[in-house]
């Protein structure tokens, strides 16, 4: 019997050609969204879940912060029989590194602790575990930098170099990181390195600049475990008010430190949009289906009075359409291995077909293929089945009765719906992305760029420094612990009179030099920003924001002169700097101080002058070189940093757009070819009235106005779901562009003009047959 | 073999119900030959789709060796009709996109036969109507005469006891018809019952009797 199935559905598909690839070609487009968007959210899904112990691990967080200080680790193992190992780490940024006289660039590397390589799953390829992290001078390396350092050739016992300073002998090789991980480094050192290299206490509870990792006891409780953390932070640091708690590994990637939000989010919106791609390539077929099924309904009627069941018929075609989603499930993974590249670029990510041995994967495709197969066919079976043998061998009830099916008309709303939906998600990402980037941020991003370095090249690179700043094509120059946008560190350990002592207040800090000001352009409301003219600035100067003097109950001008304290420099106030973004759109403007720090810090930005950029850059590349001819000279763009805040968004706007475009060029071909049936259906009408002196645009807009009031309907149904989708997604941004009706109009618009060449062209089409031909055969 | 009391059909239209079929009683014995004839819209095809069981009854009884078929779920009447009864029709509604061979073997598929046994009924059939040559072909690569000799073979292959014709050589030309009618004869000669509905006298004269039906009614 499936033989026989098979051969009528493979002949029907050559024999209706056009309507087959029309078809076939819906559902691949669709599968392949999907396929992509399933290689995207499992790649999401898949963070750092090759740790054996994975379950039992957990990173020590603040509640808006995932970096603790470096006693956490020793103290937590030591008083908590819950935690049977723990470690801190931190990653320090690229080094300059050099084996004899070879040296690479992209040398990130990290510190921890021996039992590092106890509770994560980093196996060593060479060397002992136990030991390989015991010794202050030992270094472990990648597979991969091991490779390009040394080749072929055993690298135990070799001497690396760091920073043309330190020393390190290489005690093991790690296996390569599985990917995606959180985890990113080329070298790991001993953690005590870091009092060598920056002088870092590693006693002090206040230092929040570090990770700690715990290996638990199996099924903890983890609200009591936090309570006896917090008990221990606070024996230790008792002036504190942070609070401290375990996120577990599998939520750090997915997930922000306070539990909500993150790129789990994101996860949801492409699931649900590769869900939404592939119904309405499911929705796409049953219309076509059922439309075309006025063919079908003479086989139906034969073979019922031949004895078949209306359940041999539903199974014949559900049969037909897995057949059919077979087929394209063929095309849509050669589609998707075709356009994975672009993809990849796009999401930023390293996908690829996992097609040989991977069963997890083939068992994915053959779910979608079913649930396709099974959605699209399961209603048309229905329907067919439920055709009566005496109508449909008569042949004449049925036209009439498909034609006007309601059933049909609600499947077309439903894909106008979603695509619209589609559309205006794609406006509202665009047009968030648009405000975030053209958004007065508070200082100047033209004509800035930046270097990062290392603290030990910036104490050399004083001279270079003054030398630059002298060069005409520079007009300022300034050195920062981070981007005015980009700030990171912040405290709690800020006092001022009249404070509250219960009162908790987080306060940004940005650490700069006398130039941050004026080469960023920043403005001040009141005061003056940091002069050499006035040596106490570094002493007992402070510059706070607006937002600082707001939650300290001032005013700008009162706050002048106001008694300030940061950790242990105290002083007053000198200047209130006007609010500018410190961070990117998503979070409100903190209150922040702007430490005065020269000469102390790793971020080097110049204003250039906008005449004459390459030869300024090409002195200060040969400047560079004078004074650290080791270090590459590597300049980015401010701008650029700007823009990056935003990548995320930018990708899903990227993805969105693609997603929305195919989920309309599906429909399109779904109008298409339902119109072309209609149209078909109606030839002996448009011939009559053609006879009787209809006009070409008489017959166009009658076999047209259906669709348009389809897709009018669509519109007001697709309108307020859209709105609150995109108001709870704007919800999480501070700062929100404000989304106009007009968007909302524009994408009615468009899918009704969408719909009109889709359908149009079958109308034109048939106003232009002489009805001669049309009624000869009636 | 049939047993038809007080049958009518009708279908309603708003307030009215328009009869088609009028209290028809009719009993038709084994091995007869039935020609049902009257006027277009005179009910001819939809006794015969109610005898098929493709249709049902509004009022009335109908027994088919001895059951009950208008109390009946669909099921089983489809499985009385796929039993016992073989259908040709006008416009030989053979499915077009199989070929000859794979039109025969379509009933036997349906009455799940096995696959060496449903190769041997097809072969006996293709041999007894002479068209083993043609059993490749499309239906569209055919005349309507073979067409309809496709067709007849497909009602009788799988050895029906009744065997439903409505106007088998309507669209056929004399020769092709006559041919047509002298196969009936000769399987009605062998055993099986035969209703036709026709308009042609010459063809009601294959038959043993005539029933005539006028809006509805039956009229001697």
């Amino acid at each position: 019997m499936l033989k026989n199935y098979f051969k009528v559905a493979l002949r029907n598909i050559l024999r209706q050609k056009a309507y087959s690839i029309i078809n076939i070609a819906g559902l691949a487009i669709g599968m392949a969204c999907c396929i992509l968007i399933m290689l995207w959210v499992v790649d999401e899904l898949s963070y750092d879940n090759y740790h054996a112990r994975g379950d039992q691990i957990y990173q020590v967080v603040e509640e808006s912060s995932e970096v603790t200080s470096p006693p956490f680790a020793g103290a937590l193992k030591e008083e908590l029989p819950e935690i049977i190992n723990a470690t801190r780490f931190r990653n320090i940024g690229e080094r300059l590194v050099k084996y004899k006289t070879k040296s690479f660039s992209n040398n990130r590397l990290s510190l921890t602790d021996p039992s590092f390589l106890d509770i994560f799953s980093f196996p060593l390829i060479k060397g002992d575990p136990a030991t390989a992290l015991n010794g202050p001078r030992s270094i472990l390396l990648t597979e991969e930098s091991c490779k390009k350092y040394f080749g072929d050739q055993n690298p135990i016992g070799e001497i690396i170099n760091l920073d043309n300073k330190f020393d390190f002998y290489v005690t093991g090789v790690l296996k390569d990181i599985p990917q995606p991980s959180t985890f990113d480094f080329d070298f790991v050192v001993n953690f005590g390195f870091l009092n060598e290299l920056w002088g870092v206490d590693l006693e002090n509870w206040e230092d929040f600049s570090h990770y700690n990792f715990v290996l638990s006891q199996k099924d903890i409780d983890l609200v009591a475990v936090n309570q006896k953390i917090n008990d221990i932070y606070d024996s230790h640091s008792p002036e504190n008010r942070r609070t401290i708690h375990l996120q577990s590994m599998a939520d750090i990637y997915l997930y922000n430190v306070n539990g909500d939000g993150g790129p789990i989010v994101n996860v949801y919106i492409f699931s649900i949009i590769a869900f939404t791609v592939l119904v309405v390539a499911c929705l796409n077929f049953i219309n076509l289906t059922t439309a075309s099924g006025v063919k079908r309904a003479r086989e139906i009627g034969v073979r019922k009075t031949l004895g078949a069941y209306r359940s041999s018929i539903i199974r014949q075609f559900v049969f037909e359409s897995i057949l059919l989603a077979v087929a394209a499930v063929i095309i849509s993974v050669l589609c998707v291995e075709i356009f994975l590249p672009t993809f990849n670029s796009i999401t930023d990510k390293n996908l690829f077909l996992g097609l040989a041995g991977n069963a997890a994967f083939w068992g994915w495709i053959f779910g979608i293929t079913l649930f396709t197969g099974l959605l699209a066919g399961i209603f048309p079976a229905i329907y067919f089945s439920a055709i009566n043998p005496v109508d449909a061998l008569k042949n004449t009830l049925l036209k009439s009765k498909v034609s006007r099916s309601s059933l049909r008309k609600i499947l077309v709303v439903c894909q106008l719906s979603l695509s619209i939906i589609l559309i205006l998600f794609t406006f509202a990402i665009q047009g968030q992305l648009q405000f975030m980037k053209t958004a007065e941020l508070g200082y100047s991003k033209d004509n800035i760029i930046y270097l990062k370095t290392t603290v030990d090249e910036i104490i050399n690179i004083a001279p270079a420094f003054e030398e630059l700043s002298q060069y005409s094509g520079i007009e300022t120059g300034s050195i920062t612990g981070t981007l005015p946008c980009k700030c990171e560190s912040s405290t709690y350990k800020v006092n001022w009179d009249g404070k509250n002592p219960d009162e908790k207040v987080r306060v940004e800090i940005i650490y700069a030099d006398h130039d941050f000001q004026q080469t960023f352009g920043l403005e001040m409301a009141e005061g003056r920003f940091y002069s050499r003219e006035f040596p106490s600035d570094l002493e007992s100067g402070f510059v706070v924001n607006e937002a600082a003097v707001k939650v300290m109950g001032l005013t700008n001008k009162s706050a002048l002169g106001a008694r300030f304290s940061l950790y242990d420099k105290s002083g007053t106030i000198v200047g209130v700097v006007k609010d500018f973004h410190s961070r990117s759109l998503h979070y409100e403007i903190d209150p922040l101080i702007v430490n005065l720090h020269p000469y102390a810090n790793d971020h080097l930005s110049f204003r250039l002058h906008p005449e004459n950029i390459t030869a300024t850059i090409s002195f200060m590349e040969s400047v560079w070189k004078k004074y650290a001819p080791d270090y590459p000279f590597e300049y980015k763009l401010f701008s650029e940093a700007l823009d990056n805040l935003y990548g995320s968004e930018q990708r899903m706007g990227h993805i969105f757009s693609s997603f929305a475009f195919l989920a309309i060029f599906i429909s399109c071909l779904g109008l298409f070819g339902l119109a072309s049936f209609i149209t078909e259906q109606r030839t002996k009408e448009i011939g009559i009235r053609k006879v009787f002196g209809a006009s070409a645009f008489g017959l166009i807009s009658l076999l047209s106005r259906e669709f348009v009031t389809l897709t009018i309907i669509a519109s007001f149904i697709a309108w307020p779901i859209a709105f609150f989708t995109i108001n709870n997604w704007l919800e999480g941004f501070a700062f929100q562009t404000n989304i106009g009706w007009s968007i909302y109009i524009i994408s009615g618009v468009m899918a009704l003009v969408i719909t009109l060449l889709a359908v149009s062209f079958q109308a034109v089409k048939a106003s232009r047959t002489n009805p001669v031909e049309t009624l000869k055969y009636e | 073999m049939i047993k038809l009391k007080g049958i009518s059909r009708f279908y309603s239209t708003g307030y009215v119900n328009t009869y088609v079929l009028r209290k028809i009683n009719l009993d038709i014995e084994k091995g007869e030959f039935i020609t049902i004839m009257g006027p277009s819209g005179a009910g001819k095809s939809t006794l015969l789709n109610i005898i098929g069981m493709l249709d049902t009854a509004s009022e009335g009884e109908y027994y088919f060796l001895d059951e009950e078929v208008h109390s009946l779920k669909e099921k089983k009447r489809a499985n009385i009709y796929k039993e016992h009864i073989g259908f040709v029709f006008q416009s030989y509604h053979l499915i077009d996109e199989l070929t000859v061979y794979e039109n025969l073997e379509m009933p036997l598929l349906y009455k799940k036969i096995k696959s060496a046994q449903r190769k041997s009924m097809v072969c006996d059939i293709l041999d007894q109507f002479q068209i083993v040559g043609k059993k490749d072909l499309f239906p569209n690569q055919l005349s309507g005469g073979q067409q309809q000799l496709i067709g007849v073979a497909r009602a009788v292959i799988a050895s029906p006891k009744l065997i439903l014709a409505d106007e088998p050589t309507g669209n056929l030309h004399s020769e092709q018809g006559k041919e047509i009618m002298e196969l009936f004869k000769k399987l009605n000669d062998n055993g099986t019952t035969i209703i036709q509905v026709t308009h042609s006298e010459i063809n009601a004269g294959y038959g043993n009797r005539i029933v005539n039906l006028k809006d509805g009614w039956i009229v001697d």
